[in-house]
């Protein structure tokens, strides 16, 4: 009996091996992802941010539901408690766990609905970055030659002003205007001028890759049939760069997110009032001197396990991805 | 080998410990030989903008030069509703009875500090000189000077002064370091002899004598001009004239700094570093008054009565623009006085504005004073909504909760301003206050009903439309501004209206009021002088022009008792009608009231006689440090 069970069911190992042999025709994504989903700290890190976008749909419903309600559910804006101004965090209520800052206002919603802006901002402006970027750095590294050129020209140029100053100086120049029904004052010209600046590495490596891809068999086939450049790029390039994308989509998070508590920090970030985590920790510029700590950890301790597992799962992401790690 | 290494590590080693070679002492050119100086020592925090009487616009320069230079006339150092007294001026003026001729006599032996521009004796001493009528009226031609820019002191008397508009126009044609232009005749200020000044207005201006008593029209003697603007040092110690085309008209360097006061400046530049200001050998004999306010007498500031003044030797101000190391040089007894920085004011004082134990242990004393400034929530009436509902105006004053803006954002360093007028003015007592300077949201709401009649009647809003949003511009982009915002937003959503905040840098926010380009915006005035007509005029009509009117507020009828007013010297009746104007603005709220600062001084135990004043400047002469008790507190001999 057991000698035939043997034969039947080999080692669990041995039968993943085989089987990577035995089917050559798996994508490069499924392989990634039972990769990925083998990586238990990946595996984690992924929870930690289904976590946050789960808190920061919170939000946004909670946000929704308190606008229109007609004053029935107060915004958080009107949730203000003069007398009980810089409580320090207490179990006494829910809304005072992490304490309350100069206006009476609850530190532990304040720090969920400062995700919702940490997020959208990481989303929104990956959204314009990653897409842009992709799209030039497969075109220039495609056609080559002028377009080239142009493409280099113009991201070098980018490149060559620091990433911060260049943000400020464009947050400034959106002052008061509109477009498309936005307000760019607010923090829609955030996702804006976060998304304009930083497609910037995303195009840089795409174009190497396509530069490579180009010479390979399969496209220059393709060529000889006559297939048509859009198609070829569409077909035959764009997939095969897309990890890419992935990739930087999920370091390029982090930097969305660090760079909305620095402009918010700076005064260029949000509107008057809205709560996120930049301006949390702007303020405890005012605050931590008189001993008021619990706003600016909170936010701060927010921000770290976000950042942290966002960095972790990029990273773990990148080794999923990498055909060179495939047998590691 | 073995020795290569061990000479390579000397070499690192003395080279990374060589800047502590060079380390000096601090050197305020005090005589280290006399121990028994008096040294009181301060911080400030902002640069000094200028160091010319005529030139001086800022508080800072102000509060240093005012303490050199002396005006005819000063403020008493102790009573309070400030009081103006002669300082180089010899008993008060004597007015025609038109009111536009003041005639003054000048105090017999005043003598500037001594300086090589009055010539040296046969050791090479600097010698000094009395002061004239002319130097008076060299001061005045200097501020009307077109080739000085003066910002305060010209807006003052422009317009006020027989002769000025002449005397600049004239001058106007003169090369900028051609001095000459001074011997043009000035008609409103004569000297009729050696030591009695006239002056001639073309209007009634009572409020002159607020004007004679600042430190920009100090006597200023023209051997300056020769000495240090026409001429100047060669490196090889001799003095040449300096070209023309390179003079300066103003006064650049703290030697060519002499006044009369108490002391002269002995060390002070542009760029920062430390102020070191001596005592005047030649001050002539001043001493310490000996009346007072309620309550001077309890808190000692009465002891040094009929003394002799000045009490200290040597002032020294170390320059610290930031808040905390000035702060923590305080606490270190290494500064006498200091203010408290917002961040550390809660470790300082407890509610009911006490000192904490710890503090009042170390006898470290509190003051505190109501600033002659109010702060408010300017409306721009030219804006459609604002400028056509008295009603939302009042509404929206009901419903400001002024009391917690100050508790919870200004740590209550301030009161509830009640009018336009701050407290400390004379007349205060007999203005009305403002109906709608309480926090009432019933009867905000009231009025927001009436308000929408108001604008529905002017077709602004259409009947069953939702008030139109507010915009408030506030006057900076940190935190504390945003905070501000983040009040007055919940503040006006009570009554349901939606305010949209926005932060502009001061300077934006300045212009942008002044073209009448907001809805809504902070603001607040600081007085100038004593009395209400400085705050009155920000409501004058025809100031729309000046840009002085920010609210644009245009009433015919407080306009025309503004100009009766304005002709008047301090009388009952001229309270009268001051009391009826201030009730007009309290009825028509072209402001929405926020409050009045109070601002706090702490001051270690040895510092006797400090008593901050809300207007005038240079009573470091009064001050005195008890030396023993400074050595023995903080441990130094």
């Amino acid at each position: 009996m057991s000698q035939i069970n043997l034969t039947v069911n080999p080692p669990a190992g041995d039968s993943a091996q085989s089987l990577d042999l035995a089917s050559p025709g798996r994508s490069l994504w499924g392989d990634a992802m039972r990769r990925l989903r083998r990586d238990r700290g990946a595996m984690i890190c992924f929870a930690i941010i289904c976590f946050y976008v789960l808190l920061a749909l919170t939000a946004m419903t909670y946000e929704m539901v308190s606008e229109n309600s007609g004053g029935s559910i107060p915004t958080f804006q009107e949730t203000c408690d003069f007398a009980n101004y810089y409580k320090p965090p207490t179990t006494e209520k829910v809304k005072w766990w992490l304490g309350t800052d100069w206006s009476g206002k609850s530190v532990l919603f304040k720090t969920i609905l400062g995700a919702k802006v940490s997020l959208t901002v990481g989303l929104m402006a990956n959204l314009i970055a990653v897409p842009l970027g992709m799209l030039l750095g497969a075109i220039a590294g495609y056609f080559g030659r002028r377009i080239d050129d142009v493409i280099t020209w113009l991201y070098s140029t980018l490149s060559s002003i620091p990433g911060i100053i260049l943000l400020i100086a464009m947050k400034f120049a959106f002052k008061n205007v509109h477009f498309l029904g936005l307000d760019l004052s607010g923090i829609h010209g955030i996702y804006i001028a976060l998304g304009v600046i930083s497609w910037v590495g995303t195009c840089r490596l795409v174009r190497a890759e396509t530069m490579k891809i180009r010479e390979l068999d399969y496209v220059v086939a393709a060529r000889a049939v006559g297939r048509s450049d859009m198609a070829i790029l569409a077909r035959h390039v764009l997939p095969n760069v897309l990890h890419i994308g992935i990739i930087n989509f999920s370091l390029g998070f982090v930097g969305a997110v660090h760079a909305e508590v620095i402009l918010s920090y700076l005064g260029l970030g949000v509107d008057v009032g809205v709560p996120s985590w930049g301006t949390m920790i702007n303020g405890a510029r005012n605050d931590l001197m008189s001993g008021y700590w619990w706003e600016l950890a909170s936010s701060v301790t927010a921000m770290f396990f976000l950042v942290l597992a966002l960095n972790i799962f990029g990273d773990r992401l990148r080794d999923a991805f990498d055909p060179k790690l495939k047998n590691v | 080998m073995k020795l290569t290494y061990a000479i390579i590590a000397v070499i690192m080693l003395a080279l990374s410990a060589s800047p502590f070679f060079f380390l000096k002492k601090a050197d305020f050119g005090i005589d280290e030989n006399n121990p028994g100086q008096v040294i009181a020592v301060s911080s400030y925090d902002a640069k000094v903008r200028s160091m010319d009487p005529a030139t001086c616009g800022d508080t800072m320069s102000a509060s240093i030069q005012a303490n050199t230079f002396e005006g005819l006339y000063g403020y008493h150092f102790l009573l309070r509703p400030v009081k103006v007294i002669p300082i180089l001026a010899d008993g008060m003026p004597e007015i025609s009875k038109d009111t536009l001729t003041y005639t003054i006599k000048i105090k017999k032996g005043l003598k500037y500090r001594r300086s090589p521009c009055f010539g040296t004796d046969k050791d090479g001493q600097p010698q000094t000189r009395e002061v004239v009528a002319g130097d008076f009226v060299l001061a005045f031609k200097r501020v009307a000077d077109p080739h000085i820019v003066t910002p305060l002191a010209l807006a003052f008397i422009e317009s006020k002064i027989v002769g000025l508009k002449e005397y600049r126009d004239k001058a106007k044609s003169y090369n900028k370091g051609d001095f000459s232009r001074y011997d043009l005749p000035f008609e409103g200020v004569k000297a009729l002899d050696s030591h009695t000044l006239q002056f001639s207005l073309s209007v009634p201006f009572p409020q002159l004598i607020y004007v004679l008593a600042m430190h920009n029209y100090a006597p200023f003697p023209k051997e300056i001009i020769s000495y240090y603007l026409e001429n100047r040092d060669e490196s090889d110690g001799s003095r040449s004239p300096v070209p023309m085309k390179d003079r300066s008209t103003f006064i650049k360097d703290c030697r060519a700094m002499v006044g009369t006061g108490a002391y002269y400046i002995d060390k002070l530049s542009y760029d920062g570093g430390d102020i070191v200001m001596k005592r005047n050998p030649d001050f002539r004999e001043e001493y310490y008054p000996s009346e007072g306010s309620a309550g001077d007498k309890e808190a000692g500031l009465l002891d040094d009565a009929g003394k002799r003044v000045p009490f200290v030797d040597v002032n020294i101000m170390l320059f610290v623009p930031e808040d905390n190391p000035a702060w923590n040089m305080f606490m270190a007894k290494r500064t006498d006085v200091s203010g408290i920085p917002q961040q550390m004011f809660k470790t300082v004082i407890l509610p009911g504005s006490k000192l904490t134990d710890s503090m009042a242990k170390d006898g470290i004393k509190l003051m505190q004073y109501e600033s002659p400034a109010i702060y408010w929530l300017g409306f721009n009436l030219r804006d459609k909504v604002l400028g056509n509902s008295k009603s939302l105006r009042q509404a929206l004053s009901l419903a400001f909760d002024v009391e917690t803006y100050l508790k919870v954002l200004f740590n209550d360093r301030g009161v509830r301003a009640m009018n336009v007028v701050p407290s400390a003015f004379e007349e205060y007592p007999d203005l009305p206050k403002s109906p709608y300077s309480r926090f009432d949201l019933q009867a905000a709401r009231a009025k927001l009903l009436a308000a929408r009649m108001e604008l529905e009647q002017a077709g602004v809003i259409k009947p069953g439309d939702p008030f139109p949003t507010l915009t408030v511009d506030l006057g900076g982009r940190d935190e504390p501004q945003k905070r501000v915002g983040e009040f007055i937003k919940f503040e006006f959503k009570q009554i349901g209206l939606e305010a949209k905040i926005e932060l502009n840098d001061w300077p934006i926010l300045q212009e942008k009021v002044e073209n009448y380009k907001t809805q809504i915006y902070t603001m607040g005035w600081h007085a100038d002088y004593p009395d209400p007509e400085n705050f009155l005029q920000l409501f004058f009509g025809p100031n729309v022009e000046s840009q002085t009117n920010q609210t644009y507020y245009i009433n015919p009828e407080f306009d025309k008792l503004f100009e009766k007013a304005s002709k008047m010297l301090p009388c009952p009746e001229r309270t009268l009608i001051y009391s009826k104007m201030v009730g007009m603005l309290n009825e028509d709220c072209p402001v929405l009231l926020l409050s009045q600062p109070v601002s706090f001084v702490l001051c270690h135990p040895w510092v006797s006689n400090s008593k901050p004043h809300p207007v005038g400047y240079g009573f470091f002469k009064y001050r005195r440090i008890d030396e023993q008790m400074k050595k023995r507190m903080t441990g130094d001999n």
